[in-house]
């Protein structure tokens, strides 16, 4: 490879199952970029104009091969009435459920993206990024799943206890969740979105046996991903998903994110050129990593999938903690340099 | 295959089909020769263990292991007649989730532990200064956190400080995915110990007990 790609360009390749100049790096920075302004995280997440200057920063800093206009979780529960609690030194957490009895869902209405200021805040800022990064780097826009955001709406347990006694309203809730995350996933590939992650706890063997997952939340991902206009990553935030392989390749997603509880030499083998990689560098460590122990970690991850391209290195949540230090994020995309070339 | 072994390879079976009749079957009827804490400690706590350990290694889902703990608590609940922590004295025990609002695992916790017929405190969502006190005031012996997020598992460092300058002598045993994923966090909390599966816990606070 002679030349040096862009990140844009590094992506795709990589994305089409070929080699780029070298292994991109996403890494899923969203508080960090409050961090480099010194702003308390409610404020830059509040702020299209903030969440630009910090992703940028962040990628000068750092040589990131992607932006990200992600807010936090918290803000898709929060467009159905939801309370989100925020901190000073991590994610905003979804308060007290919205959804409080199962009848609950009988009267629920799909929200108007353009009356919430949470979306609007992603939606703003992935046009403003767009304008600045052009075709030359990728922004990634993030839903969370249809069938994971009840966690947020009606908390885990009682979500549990739907699913597995009344199966009418869980599709009821389906089709109003599907209908507002498919709304809002093309909502930020108009603003400029390349790609979208699709966010999916719930449907990890992790947490589903795999015929729950295959009744329920198979067909839900199914359904939504074939009307995001634009291609998919499935994301099961540190679950497994290797039980699932075969159904994950059907949904007609192009990557998913990778656990680091499952082995990436495994799941390249499982997934050869259906799926291509996203992870899987233990978010929840790195704040102790040394220079050392990165290394080691990114040669270890890039010498069982990079091989042929379809390989991004990247965290296994989906987003990296606020307590990783910025030396640690720097030696990271510093090793993929060094030990990610094709 | 023994008769035990049997009882356990059906409840095993009829807890990860969510059939709570069956269970209830065994070990209310086809069980009903043995005293109720043998049914407990023989089948009902190993078959709970079976699953959990499944659970950590990917042969099991989350919701196996909180509709089995759900159906076994109610179970044990019942056939002890409010009689916990069975043959022998424990020691007082609470769980609680620090900050987050997430409960599930804190209450998987619960009632995985109260299936084996011992009596557990559940706190639900507990602030540090709140914790501090309530864990005080009760006189628990062995504290259980439950925690989703890094920032709520770090405040454990704070709420030992805050115990240790109160002079309460609270054993914090630590859990939940940050601890789940960093096996060296639980050390740097200045935790006593940590738990990947509920009756991982137990089974330390049983060995704590005995003389040294």
């Amino acid at each position: 490879m002679n030349h040096e790609m862009t990140p844009m360009e590094r992506t795709l390749t990589a994305l089409r199952h070929d080699e780029p100049d070298r292994v991109p790096t996403f890494l899923n920075l969203t508080m960090h970029g409050a961090k480099i302004q010194g702003i308390p995280i409610k404020k830059y997440f509040s702020d299209p104009d903030a969440i630009v200057k910090g992703q940028l920063a962040l990628g000068k800093k750092f040589g990131n091969d992607c932006y990200n206009a992600f807010t936090y979780s918290a803000a898709e529960a929060e467009t159905f009435g939801a309370e989100t609690i925020f901190y000073e030194d991590g994610p905003p957490n979804a308060g007290r459920p919205v959804i409080g009895s199962f009848s609950d869902i009988d009267s629920l209405e799909v929200p108007e993206i353009d009356n919430t200021r949470s979306m609007m805040v992603t939606i703003e800022a992935t046009k403003k990024l767009k304008k600045e990064v052009g075709e030359d780097v990728p922004i990634i826009g993030v839903v969370i799943s249809p069938f994971s955001l009840p966690i947020m709406q009606m908390g885990f347990e009682n979500y549990l206890e739907l699913m597995y006694s009344d199966p009418a309203r869980l599709r009821a809730l389906m089709k109003v969740n599907r209908e507002f995350e498919v709304d809002y996933a093309n909502r930020q590939i108009e603003a400029g979105a390349t790609v979208i992650m699709y966010l999916d706890p719930v449907s990890s063997p992790t947490i589903l046996p795999r015929e729950k997952f295959v009744e329920t939340g198979f067909g839900v991902a199914q359904k939504s991903i074939s009307s995001i206009k634009a291609p998919v990553i499935i994301h099961f935030a540190s679950g497994r998903f290797l039980p699932i392989v075969d159904k994950v390749i059907e949904m007609g997603v192009i990557g998913v994110g990778v656990s680091n509880e499952e082995d990436l030499g495994a799941v390249k083998t499982a997934c050869g050129d259906k799926l291509a990689l996203v992870g899987n560098l233990n978010g929840l460590q790195m704040p102790t990593w040394t220079e050392k122990d990165v290394e080691a970690q990114v040669k270890d991850a890039i010498s069982k999938a990079a091989a042929g391209g379809g390989y991004v290195l990247s965290d296994n949540h989906g987003e990296i903690p606020y307590q990783v230090p910025e030396d640690v994020l720097g030696w990271i995309t510093a090793s993929c340099r060094k030990y990610g070339k094709y | 295959m023994d008769e035990i072994a049997r009882f356990k390879k059906e409840l095993k079976n009829a807890l990860l089909q969510i059939d709570a009749n069956t269970a209830k079957d065994i070990i209310y009827n086809r069980m009903a020769d043995l005293p109720p804490y043998d049914r407990v400690q023989m089948v009902i706590s190993p078959v709970l263990e079976e699953i959990g350990t499944g659970w950590e290694n990917g042969d099991a889902a989350l919701a196996n292991l909180y509709f089995s703990s759900k159906i076994c608590e109610e179970i044990v609940l019942n056939l002890l007649n409010g009689n916990m922590n069975g043959k022998e004295g424990f020691p007082k025990v609470a769980i609680a989730t620090l900050e987050d609002y997430h409960l599930l695992g804190s209450k998987v916790v619960r009632m995985s532990i109260q299936s084996t017929g011992q009596k557990i405190i559940e706190y639900g969502r507990m602030d540090v200064p709140g914790l501090v006190d309530k864990v005080c005031d009760d006189g628990v012996d062995y504290l259980l956190i439950s925690t989703l997020m890094l920032r709520s598992a770090l405040k454990v460092k704070d709420l030992r400080e805050k115990l240790d300058s109160k002079g309460c002598k609270v054993k914090i045993i630590v859990g939940g995915a940050p601890f789940r994923f960093d096996w060296g966090l639980w050390r740097r909390v200045d935790a006593d110990f940590t738990a990947s599966l509920p009756l991982m816990a137990l089974e330390y606070i049983k060995r704590d007990g005995e003389p040294k």
